[in-house]
């Protein structure tokens, strides 16, 4: 579905619609993920040796049955942390809109999670680990049945303009975010709150749900449990914008220099030159930062002059990251090698079987025939540096989820048994339709004749990228006609909740090929129910093993971020979810 | 295949051509850029018709047929230009690209050649309301952005060679539908039309024995034109995903794989696009040569003759 031109991360194109699209968003610390170890992630990692001092974790018990695991009071100064300098950052593609409510592409979510915005009330603060507490000055304390979550705001914290944030800024983002003449792609993650329905659906103007208990207490009901929606609280779409400023400025200049709370401003935003200018904010509610004195973008580059770019030094950092064409290349270059950080993410890549209702699809040993067909590790060296082999329904990385399910192996005698088992001795033929974008051509052929070998013999059919959306959507309406299409997910959340309820839940979102499992379905709701992550993790676990039989995709890959830094920065962090973090880089 | 490419010189009318070439050296039967291009393109449809013995093109050898860090391997006797970026052999992705040129080049060209002659003639023998139709139909087939219509018919046809030889006549008919249709009306009121007329012909046959053999030498001449447009356009169309699909060898495949790899393996942009010069100006060459031969076409060349 949907993504960019861009040679990074894969990115969902904007549907506008009352729907979660699928965001990219990429990984965390690999040191960090390594060790294991959630709170030190940040200091621990040795690609960030002079790392965040926000390191220093308090696994707080929160009050009023929260489990949120840990509580970190922000970014800190870093010790060696130098002031001043710019930094130059260079993309493929426009933002589609810097207004926090409707920005989805990468461009876009970059500046709108670290630079102009950051956070909400709650906020991803390091590579690893869930949400904390940001502009709430804690975590919520929840009521007894988890519906009810009171946020206390932290008091003196400013929008650009001067002004402090209060509790009805909160109500009015949302409300503005959820209305439906706003059609944001995201109001899906809001829809447990109290309310949000109605309003999505315009029969009500105000949010009955949240309400505000003076400058400074903010409480939001849910209509049922959901450990998600504390996720969401940390994304941009829910971040405070001031109601003056939005008004002042209209739709269009919002979308171009909106006024946030993140650690820089925006200067200037200029759509013939595309390039936008950003400085830093001094009253930034983390003392000390950011270092920086500004950021500038630059977009429209081709990914590969890109690269050439920060070679020579003229730019400091790849928005979307090292072209997956180049990426081997680059690791295997003594001189380039120094530019490139890998991470690994929470995103992968597969090949959507559609039609499960009708032969040959319809009979889960095909499908499985499928997946145990494909040789991963020779499909890995083609994809080298930029995704893993990985024949599991959910991402290799995932923050908080511990994997159980056996990913699919190579095993062509397996697949060509099950196939004889389920009625095709001789295999059969089918069409394999794949955007244009770089790597889903060199995908599709190594996949193609490796399917050929058991004698499922795939023909390609390669369309632009906006095309092969139209087709899937169409395909959730009935109307399509693909039998197996190559896709991506990249998740904006750091739990399996995120591909699951927009993938694999019946009628979900982003559920193209129609794949509807009751099981799924009621395990699905539980686990959103559920706070206690490891009784979570166990029905992720449980839904990925159902979901890894019935085998409604052939799992191929799971995605590796290989961050383009130039040589001139300093402790450079990042995350899949939310990007680069520019408060606390240095030059 | 040459021989279909490289139309024997016309039956010209014997009243113009016999008297200028009786003053013509033998050189000028044969000019320099004709036999150069004769040669050129003859080179190549060998390549093209002996493809298979260049190699297997689909054939993935991931773990020879690349380095040991998964890049393309360069020239080496085993693999003469190297391997592409999935270990296949890029000699014999270049002969199977060639041969898909030449056959789209010759297909599409005599398709869209003979649309176009048919419409021109047509309009310009019959006037009147088929004249207005055909013609403001050409007017608008001439009107079109070419890759933007191109793109658009892709999306209404499943992907292959068939695809891109529809594409490419139903955008490259109407430039020889223009010429013939004004060759015609020159020729329209000439004594041996009305004549032919005159004795009662009846109009198709008029058309068919005696306006057509006149504007013969000009299609002829137009063609090798038209062919190497054709060939630079099927490249075009498969670098943009609208024309042959991968695994399928083709030159504009070939060329927007290599692209990415420019910085560390030149050679696979580089031979298919040296390759998509040659055959062009092979074409241009022979065209060139055809003109300086035609005397009624006596203009000031590229070539300077």
């Amino acid at each position: 579905m949907s993504r960019s031109a861009d040679d990074g991360p894969r990115w969902p194109l904007p549907v506008a619609r009352d729907s979660t699209s699928r965001r990219g968003f990429l990984r965390m610390s690999g040191a960090a993920g390594l060790l294991g170890t959630l709170g030190a992630a940040g200091a621990a990692s040795s690609l960030a040796a002079c790392s965040s001092g926000a390191a220093a974790t308090s696994p707080t018990a929160a009050g009023g049955g929260v489990r949120i695991k840990e509580y970190v009071p922000g970014p800190q100064p870093v010790s060696g942390g130098q002031y001043g300098g710019t930094v130059r950052v260079v993309w493929s593609d426009p933002p589609n809109s810097l207004d926090p409510a409707l920005g989805y592409n990468l461009t876009a979510w970059d500046a709108i999670t670290e630079l102009v915005f950051f956070g909400g009330l709650m906020a991803y603060d390091k590579q690893l680990g869930g949400p904390v507490a940001n502009i709430a000055a804690g975590p919520p304390a929840m009521s007894a049945d988890n519906t009810t979550l009171t946020f206390t705001l932290r008091p003196g914290v400013k929008f650009h303009n001067g002004r402090e944030i209060v509790a009805s800024d909160f109500i009015y983002s949302w409300e503005r975010m959820l209305a439906p003449a706003m059609a944001s792609w995201a109001t899906s993650y809001l829809t447990s709150i109290a309310g949000a329905s109605e309003l999505i659906a315009g029969k009500t103007k105000k949010l009955e749900g949240v309400e505000a208990r003076g400058d400074h207490t903010l409480v939001v009901h849910l209509t049922a449990p959901d450990f998600t929606i504390l996720n969401a609280l940390a994304l941009p779409f829910t971040a405070p914008v001031p109601r003056e400023e939005v008004e002042r400025l209209g739709a269009t200049k919002f979308g171009q220099t909106p006024v946030g709370s993140g650690p820089f401003r925006i200067t200037s935003y200029d759509s013939a030159a595309q390039t936008a200018a950003f400085e830093r904010f001094d009253d930034y509610m983390y003392p000390g930062l950011p270092y920086l004195d500004a950021v500038t973008y630059r977009w429209g580059v081709d990914p590969n002059v890109q690269l050439l770019e920060l070679e020579n030094g003229s730019v400091d950092l790849l928005g979307p990251g090292i072209p997956s064409s180049q990426a081997a290349y680059v690791l295997a270059n003594p001189t380039l090698r120094d530019l490139a950080q890998q991470r690994p993410s929470p995103g992968n890549l597969w090949l959507t079987i559609y039609n499960m209702d009708k032969p040959p699809f319809d009979n889960p040993k095909v499908r499985q025939a499928l997946n145990w067909a494909v040789d991963r590790a020779a499909l890995g060296r083609e994809t080298y540096g930029t995704f893993a082999p990985w024949g599991a329904p959910f991402p290799q990385q995932i923050a908080s989820f511990r994997q159980t399910f056996t990913p699919y192996g190579y095993d062509p005698a397996k697949a060509r048994q099950l196939l004889a088992e389920a009625g095709y001795p001789h295999g059969f033929s089918a069409e394999l339709t794949i955007s244009s974008d770089d790597p889903y051509p060199t995908v599709a052929q190594v996949v193609q004749a490796q399917l050929s070998a058991v004698g499922v013999h795939v023909s390609l059919n390669e369309v632009s990228s906006n095309a092969l959306l139209s087709l899937e959507e169409a395909e959730q309406t009935g109307g399509g006609h693909l039998q197996l299409d190559a896709d991506d997910w990249y998740e904006v959340q750091p739990t399996p909740a995120d591909e699951v309820d927009a993938l694999y839940v019946s009628g979900a979102s982003s559920n193209y090929n129609r794949y509807s499992n009751a099981q799924v379905d009621s395990l699905a709701a539980r686990a959103r129910r559920t706070f206690d992550e490891a009784e979570r993790n166990t029905i992720y676990a449980q839904i990925q093993q159902i979901i890894g039989e019935d085998a409604p995709f052939v799992f191929l890959e799971s995605a590796l971020w290989l961050a383009g830094v130039g040589k001139r920065l300093h402790n450079y962090q990042y995350r899949g979810e939310t990007y680069t973090y520019y408060d606390r880089l240095w030059v | 295949m040459a021989q279909t490419a490289i139309p024997a010189p016309a039956p010209a009318p014997a009243d113009t051509v016999t008297e200028a070439v009786s003053e013509r050296s033998r050189r000028a039967r044969w000019p320099a850029s004709l036999i150069a291009g004769v040669i050129l393109l003859l080179i190549f449809a060998g390549i093209a018709v002996a493809a298979p013995a260049f190699g297997n093109p689909l054939q993935q050898n991931l773990l020879t047929g690349l380095s040991r860090t998964g890049l393309p391997l360069g020239i080496s006797w085993a693999h003469p230009l190297g391997t592409d970026l999935l270990g296949r052999s890029e000699l014999a992705r270049l002969a199977f690209g060639i041969r898909t040129s030449m056959i789209v080049a010759i297909v599409s060209n005599v398709t869209s050649i003979a649309i176009g002659a048919a419409v021109g003639l047509a309009a310009g023998f019959f006037r009147g309301p088929v004249e207005a139709i055909l013609m403001r139909v050409t007017d608008v087939g001439l009107a079109l952005p070419y890759t933007l219509a191109a793109l658009v018919i892709a999306g209404l046809m499943t992907a292959g060679l068939t695809r891109v030889i529809v594409i490419i006549t139903a955008l490259f008919w109407a430039y020889p539908a223009r010429l013939v249709y004004g060759e015609v009306l020159r020729l329209r009121h000439r004594g041996f039309v009305e004549s032919a007329d005159a004795i009662g012909a009846r109009g198709v046959s008029i058309a068919g024995r005696h306006l057509l053999p006149h504007v013969f030498p000009l299609l002829v001449t137009y063609s090798p034109l038209n062919a190497a447009s054709a060939v630079v356009f099927e490249a075009t169309l498969s670098y943009l995903g609208a024309g042959i699909n991968p695994p399928t060898a083709s030159l504009g495949n070939m060329i927007s794989d290599g692209q990415t790899a420019i910085s560390y393996a030149p050679h696979l942009l580089l031979v298919p696009a040296v390759a998509i010069l040659l055959i062009t100006m092979s074409f241009l060459l022979i065209g060139e040569g055809l003109k300086a031969r035609n005397p009624d076409l006596a203009r000031v060349s590229w070539l300077g003759r």
